[in-house]
């Protein structure tokens, strides 16, 4: 068989097969009204979607509004550092801390500051 | 292309898309009706736009093939997942043979059988040229390859399709 007559062999066979197959196809409005219904049903299938999605942003906007809008506290009013006492201070009062704290005077001794100058003057 | 307009050229292309569904689904009329009813659903929902760089038949065309391979994808990765749920092992899609599908006329039958064992590309740039009646070019564009590859398959298909029909006869 020559390659033309193979050829036409082939292009017969699938003049058939196409004959064949238009006879079993489907109308074209029962699969368009299928098609239809697919995209009726995937826009319903979206509805709860899209309407969490919107509470959601509506949620968010509100808040951000409010945190916005909040009037701001004033601050509490803090201690000055000058002012400012430490609770365990009174540990620190001891006797003779002036020696440690005030300045060195002449002709002071420690131990005047220890005992009255009154008792050491009458003895 | 819109509305009234897409419709009919859809309408005018219908049996051979049909013709065109069955071949990339492998002679299996429920699914054939399955991707052209998706196809048609995305080409309505504009997920599929016409851009006028081909005709209408060829980018039609591509769109079926590319719905075709997307479903079977899907549908082996969902099998895929069950098996591995249970413990198995999955395999090759299952496909049913050509004689399953349609009851038709024995020229009919011989031809789907001597298709269904050439390899994919051979048998889809065969569909496209003696079924279609579209040049090898328009089938390369179809299938998203070069023209050279195309004409490659359309030779090589020629020729085996012409032994395994040979083959087919003698039985």
């Amino acid at each position: 068989m020559s390659q033309p007559d193979q050829d036409s062999r082939i292009a017969a066979a699938f003049s058939a097969l196409r004959q064949d197959e238009e006879e079993q196809c489907p109308t074209f409005a029962s699969v368009l009204a299928r098609a239809r219904m697919q995209s009726r049903r995937r826009v319903a299938s979206h509805r709860p979607l899209l309407a969490v999605a919107t509470g959601t942003a509506i949620a968010i906007a509100v808040l951000a509004a409010w945190i916005s809008l909040r009037v701001e506290q004033p601050p509490e009013p803090r201690p000055s550092i000058v002012e400012w006492r430490s609770p365990t201070g009174f540990l620190l009062e001891t006797p003779g801390r002036e020696v440690l704290t005030g300045p060195e005077g002449l002709g002071r001794s420690v131990l005047d500051l220890a005992t009255p100058t009154e008792r050491r003057s009458s003895s | 292309m819109t509305g009234e307009p897409l419709e009919r050229s859809l309408e005018a292309l219908h049996p051979a898309s049909f013709g065109w569904a069955l071949g990339c689904c492998r002679w299996d009329r429920e699914e054939a009706e399955e991707v052209l009813q998706t196809t048609y659903f995305k080409i309505l929902d504009g997920r599929a736009r016409f851009d006028e760089r081909s005709s209408f038949k060829t980018w039609l065309f591509a769109v079926i093939r590319r719905t075709a391979t997307e479903r079977r994808r899907s549908r082996w990765l969902r099998s895929l997942a069950a098996l591995r749920w249970r413990g198995g092992d999955p395999g090759p899609d299952p496909v049913p043979t050509p004689e399953t599908r349609l009851g038709s006329a024995e020229e009919s039958r011989l031809l789907r059988t001597a298709l269904g064992s050439l390899p994919a590309r051979q048998r889809e740039v065969l569909h496209l040229v003696f079924y279609q009646d579209l040049t090898v070019e328009e089938a390369a564009r179809v299938l998203g390859i070069s023209v050279g590859s195309a004409r490659t398959h359309y030779h090589r298909g020629k020729s085996a399709l012409r032994e395994r029909l040979a083959r087919e006869e003698e039985r």
